[in-house]
């Protein structure tokens, strides 16, 4: 196991208060709060079902929640009058199945939103989406598509994609969970460098060595609330409520 | 496992493009052949059709049918793809009028439709009708008969009908595609619009392609059609060359077997656009036997 990483603590950045989120008579989330400061990673656990990722999801507003507030990097996203759009450049977002664009070069991924959304010119955008392919460890495939590339290699393409926005916020929703297990750790090793450097990070996902080594904070979650929050180590060794120590006698073996 | 070892050099044998090609070849000629000693057709009267008048009106026709094609299939895609893209729109008053819009020309014979431009819109040209007396040059005649009453009303209609039927093959594309596809592009801050033109429409249209060019060849096929209201068609004129000729057999077969080059054409643009198209995973017909 590597060293645990620290992390250096800024302003709230994301800041969600009573969320309440229901698909259709089901109720996802039940009056849930949190925030996160900027350099934190947090890691939000918890069965299937209890409305993690649907959390994750209301801070990019791919969900729309039914009521309460968030503010994301001092922009209220549950006020109509704001700018969807200018919210999410800020916010890079890493999809449980990769969701690269089949009908686009590996390269051409990671420009896309820079031609698009940052106005970049091609030069800019290819020099950058070169630079981040490199530091994802893939530089050789450039010009690949995704159909020709390994599920982890896909996976890194995705958090390029994502970097190449220069975001302020990553959100990873179960970036592993659809991973080879061979796979698993090269994907880890790109989330662990992005940790070191600072990057505020919102991560659903049951990899416990991650959470160790890498936040500074774990959410556990069960039927649309937050149950538990604290340092990893303590929620892992020394759950305090009982439907966390249930949980984790589930995945820890 | 043994049996598939041996029949395997005969496989690639098979498969060789050459090969390939020489069979298909082959194949072709034996039926072009067949067609006429089934249907007990006359050597005499292909005469009639190959002299320089008979094929200079022939060609006339051919070309009309091209070009009116051309114009419809070009007309009708960037139709189609609003349509679509309306209804899909979760705007009720842009989404019900293109419901509205497609389900009716689906479902109206293409021949009322021809009608009704026809005579609902006789000014659609700005030349006088041409008939099959008509003096001028190749292209003059052409031109006039392309955009003859007939030739336009028959435009306009497969144009409508051709995108409707599209807007709802284009739709099924669309909704085909994993809604994660979408989601990835807005959340990199991509727009609606700018999420639909750069990621969802280019994949929508690869995924539909060969549905869209079966449906343009059944265009291509229905500018026939316009015979009825008097475009002057490759359909129509061979009508009037065997009522000269008193060949009428020997004159359709003479016309499918143009009908069939065009189409043939258009089916070969398929793989030019598909070859154009990115590595993608092996579809199911690419290994189908050795499953």
């Amino acid at each position: 196991m590597s060293e645990r990483i620290p992390h250096t603590l800024g302003e709230t950045i994301i800041s969600m208060e009573h969320i309440v989120k229901k698909f259709g008579t089901f109720t996802a989330l039940q009056d849930v709060s949190l925030s996160v400061r900027q350099g934190e990673v947090l890691m939000i656990i918890g069965p299937s079902g209890s409305g993690k990722s649907t959390l994750l999801r209301c801070i990019n507003l791919l969900e729309r929640p039914t009521s309460g507030t968030v503010i994301v990097d001092g922009m209220n996203l549950t006020d109509k009058s704001i700018n969807i759009n200018k919210v999410r450049e800020e916010v890079g977002m890493v999809f449980q199945r990769f969701e690269l664009f089949p009908h686009l070069s590996v390269l051409e991924n990671v420009m896309l939103a820079q031609r698009i959304v940052r106005k970049r010119d091609k030069a800019e955008a290819e020099q950058i989406a070169r630079e981040l392919l490199e530091k994802v460890g893939i530089p050789d495939k450039a010009a690949s598509y995704p159909a020709q590339l390994s599920g982890g290699q896909q996976q890194r393409v995705a958090i390029a994609r994502a970097l190449a926005m220069q975001p302020k916020i990553m959100l990873f929703d179960e970036p592993t969970s659809a991973l080879d297990p061979e796979m698993i750790k090269e994907v880890l090793d790109v989330m662990l460098d992005l940790a070191r450097e600072g990057m505020t990070m919102v991560v659903v996902s049951h990899e416990m060595g991650f959470a160790r080594n890498a936040s500074n904070r774990v959410v556990f979650m069960d039927g649309g609330q937050i149950v538990e929050t604290g340092d990893p180590d303590d929620v892992f060794t020394n759950p305090q409520h009982e439907r966390t120590q249930l949980f984790l006698s589930k995945i820890l073996h | 496992m043994t049996q598939q070892n041996q029949t395997a050099p005969a496989r690639a044998i098979i498969q060789h493009p050459a090969v390939k090609w020489l069979l298909q070849a082959l194949g072709a000629a034996a039926f072009i052949l067949l067609v006429p000693l089934v249907f007990k057709m006359q050597w005499a009267n292909f005469k009639p059709l190959f002299t320089a008048t008979s094929l200079r009106f022939l060609s006339l026709g051919m070309l009309a049918t091209i070009v009116v094609s051309i114009e419809a299939i070009i007309l009708s895609l960037p139709l189609a793809t609003l349509l679509a893209l309306g209804r899909i729109s979760p705007i009720k008053w842009i989404s019900w009028p293109c419901i509205a819009f497609i389900e009716v020309l689906r479902s109206l014979p293409l021949l009322l439709l021809i009608f009704y431009i026809n005579l609902r819109f006789p000014g659609l040209t700005i030349f006088a009708d041409v008939s099959v007396g008509s003096k001028g040059s190749f292209i003059e005649l052409l031109i006039t008969s392309i955009l003859s009453q007939g030739g336009m009303a028959t435009m306009v209609a497969l144009t409508f009908y051709t995108a409707a039927v599209n807007a709802e093959l284009l739709r099924s594309g669309i909704l085909s595609l994993e809604r994660g596809q979408a989601e990835a592009a807005r959340s990199l801050g991509l727009s609606y619009r700018q999420t639909m033109q750069h990621v969802i429409l280019p994949q929508a249209y690869r995924r539909i392609l060969a549905p869209l060019i079966a449906q343009f060849t059944i265009l291509v096929k229905d500018t026939s059609l316009g015979a009825i209201i008097g475009f002057l068609e490759l359909l129509k004129r061979g009508q009037i060359l065997y009522q000269r000729d008193f060949n009428p057999m020997e004159t359709l077969y003479v016309i499918a077997l143009i009908y069939f080059v065009i189409n043939y054409c258009l089916g070969l643009t398929q793989k030019l656009v598909a070859r154009r198209q990115p590595t993608v995973p092996k579809t199911l017909t690419d290994n189908l036997a050795d499953i």
